[in-house]
């Protein structure tokens, strides 16, 4: 499935990462997709998580492993009320400088916060999740680090996980 | 992204992504996503562009409020102020 402009970005990456950075990494397609599981609450009544893959991180958290190259699957969380003054980029995958001049362009939690001050969401989850984008050797995130993080979200009673990639 | 939204869906979480790359979503398959296209790095619009970060972010919570099915949404967002989302996809932009 080639994207809008025509350029199968999957093969491109695929041939870009294993070429230049991590000679193993290949794509791991699945035969089903994954459960839908409906939203229960009208949006003005949910809790609404954010998790993000732009390698966000307080400034005494550790920074993601930008140099492994087979990819960083830790995670950090930080209060979902953190100004984004706060919040530092980590990410080997894409230019942090232009998102650090306006962190929404990446993680929108101004945007989410004035959503919920206007009563169009019920309430914002107590932490954002956040994970830097290039992992190209997947079994510690699919094995542990994503299902740690997905009952803690069980945990947060979320009513809608939203995921936004860099 | 999608390998995660896919432990979260089996967690039993309702959940909704976006997808910048409508052929890695298709090979991994997670339940419900957004297809936006804009560039990395930009995920939302642009640097100050609060109206287009409203906008995706507003396009984000009506999909997870009203698709009743699995698979992906083309949003129709695309991004039209210079060549940097093209010269990302061959690899020649950051």
């Amino acid at each position: 499935m080639p994207d809008s402009q025509g350029i199968n970005f999957a093969h491109i990456e695929w041939e870009h990462v294993r070429s230049r950075i991590y000679a193993p990494f290949d794509w791991h397609p699945f035969d089903r997709l994954s459960p839908y599981n409906p939203l229960r609450v009208p949006l003005p009544d949910a809790r609404v998580a954010f998790v993000t893959t732009a390698g966000a991180h307080l400034p005494d958290q550790a920074p993601f492993d930008t140099k492994a190259k087979a990819g960083d699957p830790s995670w950090r969380s930080f209060p979902t009320a953190t100004p984004l003054a706060d919040l530092i980029l980590s990410h080997s995958g894409y230019d942090t400088r232009r998102a650090a001049a306006d962190k929404n362009v990446v993680l929108p939690l101004d945007h989410l916060r004035a959503l919920q001050a206007a009563g169009q969401l019920g309430s914002l989850a107590p932490d954002v999740y956040s994970f830097m984008g290039y992992v190209a050797d997947t079994d510690r995130l699919v094995h542990h680090e994503a299902p740690t993080v997905a009952q803690r979200l069980v945990a947060d009673h979320v009513d809608l996980v939203l995921l936004a990639p860099t | 992204m999608g390998l995660l939204q896919r432990a979260f869906d089996e967690a039993g979480l309702c959940t909704l992504s976006i997808t910048q790359v409508m052929e890695i979503t298709a090979v991994i398959k997670p339940s419900r996503a957004l297809y936006v296209g804009h560039p990395f790095g930009l995920t939302f619009g642009a640097i100050g562009d609060g109206a287009t970060q409203r906008q995706v972010l507003g396009a984000m919570l009506d999909a997870a409020a009203t698709m009743q099915h699995r698979g992906i949404r083309d949003s129709g967002i695309e991004w039209e102020r210079d060549d940097l989302r093209s010269r990302q996809l061959r690899k020649q932009g950051r």
